[in-house]
């Protein structure tokens, strides 16, 4: 009995050598990690270099051994940067902006995307190709067009250029959502709808109250990615918004950028400025930071949804 | 009004559309037909109405005369060119091994997504023009390359391995949303795949090459689209011309912007096609709607 005990502990325990942890998945997962944490390191870096020049007294940013060991927490920095963005006024007003063009995607693109995918039309292929046109054509290409379709509309100067596309499905990578919400409707099965249409419903209300809603993983993709490429969209505002006091925020930050490097003078940055202070790179990585922040937190708060999102939103079916 | 059921069917569906072919009537296709007319004219005195048709003189300017725009056409072309493989390898290579159970999989998932908050362009730019990408790097480079090693090989070698360092730093920073796409591919594979070649006695090299890959082709070539079209529209010096040339000069240059413009975007209209019809073979077909 115990001899035969004991020959089936030693068979079901092997010995912990060292061939074991070699061969064996142990060090792979090691490596692996090793390998994940480095990767993150790089990705972080930006976000940490930012953070930490941004604290930086003029002091320690002549000092080139100063690193990342500062000599304390220079906080003027972002004292200064607050007061050149305007932050409070302008990160309202970037934020209703941003706001109202990613509202405009979500539903015009959903509403878009939902006929492409359900209905069969003449002329659909065409469309459908306009539609990758869409995203192909660059916007220099169309600049020029574009913005004299705007100032004979008189739209010049005010936020609507930005925000009027978007309504319609149009404007940034307004295509691709599109696209993303056709890809999720496809691999909705029908028979939700048609239980609704034999329930009376007719084909807009079956939109907004059984696709829209069961499109959950597909809005909050678009939503993320509107969002932050709206916040961080730099090309189209600095086109049409002409007021430096109508800037949004990170319209704001070239100028601080190139006081930072010498050119341009002062003036050209804020109005509000006071001329006696230092501007160095701290500084401008001090507003660059508080441009980044609310979407920060929003990405922070929205990430899970996000991912999970992705994964769900099919738009890796055919 | 009496109408069959498929061209009810067919009306909505229009109704639907409705609003989008709109505005991209009027916000894309228009634009594009007068840009088009305007590369191939002249004006005068900056009227608009008063447009001559002088063929491809514009054209011919962008590419013999015009000292600028062909070296930065052709730096925005290599540069994509040389990341785009790079991003889609990295951009896999991230998302199979957080697609693994490995513990803090949640925050692994967001980290990679972190530097498309910062923006594609003009953050960007400045970040690089402090050589960040050099210092992340550096810890890096200190451990592969020793700087006693560095003396053995030479300058030259150094120079590329560094170059090659930094450039994959920013390769990293660009793959957020390739990762995420890449992602969503890996989690669509049905396991039974794997499960069943493992008990046929694969290994994890050939189930990827074998099973991964292709039934992640449909992805692989969404990512190459995006990121062909990412990597050529956003901000670099190329597109600040033209900008500079729209708006900026004066007298404005409209017609030789446009000129500039269309070259772009046919560029892109044909690396997209021959993209497409090199992998379109390889894209694998099957859909595994039984899920």
């Amino acid at each position: 009995m115990t001899k035969i005990h004991s020959l089936a502990r030693k068979k079901s325990c092997p010995k912990r050598t060292l061939m074991y942890f070699i061969n064996g998945k142990r060090i792979t997962r090691l490596l692996m990690y090793l390998f994940l944490l480095d990767l993150v390191f790089v990705f972080l870096y930006p976000f940490l270099y930012m953070l930490i020049t941004s604290v930086k007294s003029p002091e320690d940013i002549m000092d080139v051994t100063v690193h990342w060991l500062v000599n304390g927490i220079h906080g003027q920095n972002y004292t200064l940067s607050w007061n050149v963005l305007d932050y409070p006024t302008r990160l309202v007003r970037t934020f209703m902006v941003v706001t109202l063009c990613t509202l405009g995607h979500l539903i015009a693109c959903s509403f878009v995307g939902y006929g492409f995918a359900r209905y069969n039309f003449r002329g659909k292929k065409l469309l459908f190709l306009l539609l990758l046109l869409s995203i192909i054509v660059p916007p220099q290409t169309i600049i020029t067009p574009v913005y004299m379709i705007f100032s004979n509309a008189h739209m010049t100067g005010t936020y609507l250029p930005l925000i009027l596309p978007t309504w319609f499905g149009l404007g940034l990578k307004g295509g691709l959502f599109i696209f993303i919400f056709r890809q999720f409707y496809l691999s909705l099965p029908r028979s939700l709808e048609e239980a609704s249409s034999i329930d009376g419903c007719g084909p807009i209300s079956t939109f907004f109250r059984i696709a829209l809603p069961s499109s959950r993983s597909s809005i909050m993709v678009c939503l993320v990615l509107s969002l932050v490429w709206h916040w961080n969209d730099y090309f189209e505002p600095t086109i049409y918004i002409t007021q430096q006091k109508d800037y949004l925020l990170p319209m704001m930050l070239p100028g601080l950028y190139n006081l930072m490097n010498g050119a341009g003078t002062v003036t050209d940055v804020a109005a509000s400025v006071d001329l006696n202070l230092i501007y160095t790179e701290a500084v401008a990585m001090a507003a660059t930071t508080l441009v980044i922040i609310p979407v920060f937190i929003l990405y922070m708060f929205l990430q899970k949804q996000f991912i999970e999102g992705v994964e769900r939103s099919g738009i890796t079916g055919e | 009004m009496k109408m069959t059921f498929s061209s009810r069917r067919r009306m909505t569906g229009y109704i639907f559309i409705f609003p989008w072919v709109i505005g991209a009537l009027i916000l894309l296709v228009l634009p594009l037909a007068f840009s088009l007319i305007l590369s191939v004219s002249t004006m005068k005195n900056m009227d608009f109405t008063k447009l001559s048709f002088v063929g491809l003189d514009n054209y011919k300017k962008a590419f013999m005369l015009d000292v600028e725009f062909l070296p930065k056409f052709l730096d925005a072309v290599s540069n994509t060119l040389i990341n785009t493989p790079m991003i889609l390898v990295v951009s896999l290579i991230i998302a199979i091994m957080i697609s693994r159970k490995i513990r803090f999989r949640g925050f692994f998932r967001s980290v990679f997504f972190l530097p498309v908050l910062l923006g594609t362009g003009f953050v960007m730019q400045q970040i690089l023009g402090q050589n960040v990408d050099q210092q992340a790097m550096e810890g890096a480079r200190g451990i592969l390359l020793p700087p006693e090693l560095q003396a053995y090989i030479g300058p030259d070698i150094t120079g590329y391995v560094f170059g090659f360092f930094n450039r994959i730093t920013v390769v990293m920073w660009k793959s957020g949303v390739q990762v995420v796409i890449a992602l969503a591919g890996i989690q669509m594979v049905s396991p039974a795949l794997y499960e069943s070649s493992r008990v046929d006695g694969a290994t994890e090299w050939e189930m990827f090459w074998k099973i991964t890959l292709p039934m992640m082709s449909p992805i692989l070539l969404l990512n190459t689209v995006y990121t062909i079209i990412a990597s050529l529209t956003e901000n670099s010096p190329i597109v600040d011309y033209i900008i500079d040339k729209t708006f900026h000069t004066t007298p404005n240059q409209y017609e030789y912007a446009s000129a500039m413009g269309w070259i772009y975007f046919i560029f892109i209209l044909l690396l997209v096609l021959l993209v497409f019809l090199v992998m379109r073979p390889f894209v694998n077909r099957v859909t595994d709607n039984s899920l």
